[in-house]
């Protein structure tokens, strides 16, 4: 127990770290899919087209209704025999995340414009500035300083939740360390002491950032 | 954004991959693989995994894949060429073996393939060289000596797998926990969450070997998986050449030697039952088998 | 795809649903006991009380609730504490969940004015006495909407205990998509189960963001 050579080596930490690595790609793939469909939903949802808005909060509260592990497994057992694509456990996992992070990034991204005071709208439109001016000028400077920490915390919740990929197979890092424990010398919690460390720095920091920004926004 | 857009093009190109790889491989210009070509050739092309010790596995400290398959695959060389160093070998896994035989782009695959009618279908298999079967890995001083002692008991297997539904269908009584891999089965069963652990006896060797002072292997095996050489369809020569490398094997005991160096045990009682039978027969016995 | 495998397997899926309500109560139970005791802790006057209470929170919060629970399941073991794996996953997702809870009620006491704590203290009462009577009682109904999402989310990730062979929804639908390879049916079908659940909640959820956000 004292003896800790089979885990701080460098062949099982550089497979370990080879683990984080999975975990950044996926968690940055989603972030980036979710942001951009996020928008793409709140702006359905806000949509004055009503079959678009019933389109979008349909998606929206359907998905936030549903664990996220459900979604991951529909994607990667179910979803392959709708589309009739074999889909490898990252391609699934990654479409999952992406698929319901991008339900709560568009309700956050929603409150963030309906944040908004419609006055300075008016305003803004009184003083004869164009529709894109006051979307870049106005709606957007403040709907993101809104969004901003919400943004972030759900960010801290993605990264958790790729660990969830593991049940499906990813060789993230929570699949990665029960590989090295179920290998001799058998011992998990030492695993799963280094493992813990990992994700509470990443989110930490990543909760760091959230709040320097959000401070620089201000 | 552009780091947006990345993302979304990767994802993107990774589903076009997908349909791409996911097709069905376009039969191309026949290579020749007849005996005749290969000897002109001067080495056999053969397919072996690169992951499944103790049949196939790369070592990463020497580089060079080793294996019971490979020693098989160096007999055949041996028999055509007169050297066993005349075999190229080839990485294989187990969903690429079956393509790359059928376009030719190698002449066979000695890697842990069952004979099976539906691959019946799409290449020749050689007569069986190895039997595999469903077994169980329980801890040392275990009650459970075989499967009909699960009746109550836990058994783990990875879900989905032929394994796990064998195992409800022969003991409906067990308690059959399911993860969605090995290494957590194993866990638990060291942690004392289940009493045993069933799948292939292959896979489960290596897990002993692991850790041979508190895990064995009991029950024997309770299903037949016969292991057969893949060669496309047609080959007769080749298939030919192939069944008399294993006949010789057997005779010379050169077999026993690689059983015994590799999976550690002598030959099986049974050994005189299956080796050699004939990939037809084999593939019969596999799809009417009655498990026990 | 064959949809009568959903009627098939109903009744297995209603006791997965049975069980994930189980899970749920129990450990929405130990969550508000001791996110109220953490929350008491990170406003406590004690610099030192404050800091176990914060490190509490920050260290459950940012480790995946998956990693916790294989820890438990997985984990302890190793030295001997082998807890049923319905156990492991009320313990796993209640202690998570306190923090959550603890944050949400913390936030509430700090919008409850100080005044209100200074004066139960003036007129002579403890330090526990005064946070029981009079602050507590006041952020409780501050922290029901945060408490309203809490609860919807711990009904959500109650379906990690399927990863540690619980039959609940998930794992019920899990084990017989796998059995019947009808995957979209039995999904479908767990899909329709959390609706039953969280669907409800949610919208009992945004009843009360209503009414207390003015």
């Amino acid at each position: 127990m004292t003896d800790l050579g089979w885990l701080f080596n460098r062949g099982t930490l550089t497979f370990l770290a080879g683990g984080l690595g999975v975990t950044l790609e996926l968690a940055a793939i989603a972030i980036a899919v979710s942001f951009v469909a996020g928008i793409v939903l709140a702006l359905g949802r806000l949509s004055r087209f009503r079959p678009l808005s019933v389109a979008a909060t349909i998606y929206i509260e359907g998905m936030r209704a549903l664990p996220v592990l459900l979604v991951i497994f529909f994607s990667y057992f179910a979803l392959p025999r709708i589309i009739g694509v074999k889909l490898d456990p990252f391609a699934a996992g990654a479409i999952a995340m992406s698929a319901f992070t991008a339900a709560l990034v568009a309700e956050i991204v929603r409150a963030g414009i309906l944040a908004v005071p419609k006055g300075l709208v008016e305003a803004a439109q009184s003083q004869g500035l164009s529709a894109a001016q006051i979307l870049r000028i106005v709606t957007l400077p403040i709907a993101v300083r809104q969004m901003m920490p919400a943004l972030v915390a759900q960010f801290v919740t993605l990264l958790k939740d790729t660990s969830l990929t593991a049940v499906i197979g990813i060789l993230e890092l929570t699949r990665r360390g029960q590989i090295v424990f179920a290998q001799p010398p058998f011992q998990p919690i030492p695993v799963f002491a280094l493992i813990a460390l990992v994700y509470f720095t990443a989110n930490f920091g990543l909760a760091q950032i959230g709040r320097r920004l959000e401070a620089r926004t201000l | 954004m552009t780091l947006a857009r990345r993302a979304v093009l990767a994802a993107t190109c990774s589903l076009a991959a997908t349909l791409v790889l996911g097709a069905s491989v376009p039969s191309r210009a026949a290579d020749d693989n007849s005996l005749d070509a290969i000897k002109k050739r001067g080495t056999i092309k053969i397919g072996v995994k690169y992951d499944a010790p103790p049949f196939g596995s790369l070592s990463p400290q020497t580089n060079q894949v080793t294996g019971f398959d490979v020693d098989i695959a160096r007999a055949i060389a041996k028999k055509i060429f007169g050297s066993p160093d005349k075999v190229e070998l080839v990485q294989v896994k187990s969903d690429n073996r079956i393509p790359l035989v059928q376009n030719g782009d190698i002449d066979a695959f000695v890697a842990t393939a069952t004979i099976t009618p539906a691959r019946m279908k799409t290449i020749d298999f050689s007569n069986v060289y190895y039997r595999a079967g469903q077994s169980l890995l329980v801890k040392k001083n275990s009650t459970i000596k075989s499967y009909k002692d699960l009746d109550g008991k836990g058994v783990c297997s990875v879900q989905g797998s032929t394994p796990e539904q064998t195992i409800r269908r022969l003991v409906p009584k067990a308690n059959v926990v399911v993860f969605e891999t090995y290494p957590e089965c194993l866990t638990a069963l060291r942690g004392g969450r289940v009493d045993a652990v069933t799948t292939d006896n292959v896979i489960l060797g290596g897990y002993e070997a692991q850790d041979p002072n508190n895990l064995e292997l009991v029950g024997g095996l309770f299903t037949f998986e016969p292991y057969g050489i893949g060669i496309r369809k047609g080959n007769t020569s080749l298939t030919k050449a192939v069944n008399d490398t294993l006949a010789d094997l057997k005779k010379s005991g050169e077999y026993a030697k690689l059983h015994q160096q590799w999976l550690k045990k002598p030959l099986p009682a049974d050994f005189n039952q299956w080796y050699d039978m004939p990939a037809a027969t084999a593939a019969d016995q596999f799809a009417n088998q009655k498990p026990g | 795809m064959d949809w009568s495998v959903l009627g098939e397997n109903a009744g297995a899926l209603a006791q997965g649903l049975l069980i994930t309500l189980e899970v749920s109560a129990l450990a929405l139970l130990l969550a508000l006991v001791l996110g109220v005791i953490v929350a008491t802790l990170r406003v406590a006057p004690s610099p030192v009380l404050r800091r176990i209470g914060t490190a509490y929170v920050e260290f459950l919060r940012n480790i995946p609730l998956l990693v916790q629970l294989f820890f438990l399941f997985f984990a302890l073991p190793s030295i001997g504490i082998r807890l049923d794996a319905f156990v492991c996953g009320v313990l796993a997702l209640g202690v998570y969940t306190s923090a959550f809870v603890a944050e949400a009620i913390r936030s509430g006491i700090a919008a409850v004015p100080n005044g209100q704590l200074e004066a139960g203290l003036s007129s002579g009462m403890g330090y526990a006495t005064a946070m029981r009577l009079i602050v507590l009682p006041q952020a409780i109904a501050k922290t029901i909407p945060p408490l309203g999402n809490t609860t919807l989310n711990l009904i959500k990730n109650s379906s990690l205990v399927s990863t540690v062979s619980v039959l609940d929804i998930l794992g019920t639908a899990n084990l017989l998509g796998a059995r019947s390879f009808q995957y979209v049916p039995m999904f479908v079908g767990a899909a329709i189960c959390y609706l039953i659940l969280t669907l409800p909640t949610a919208f009992a959820v945004n009843l009360l963001e209503k009414r207390y956000a003015r």
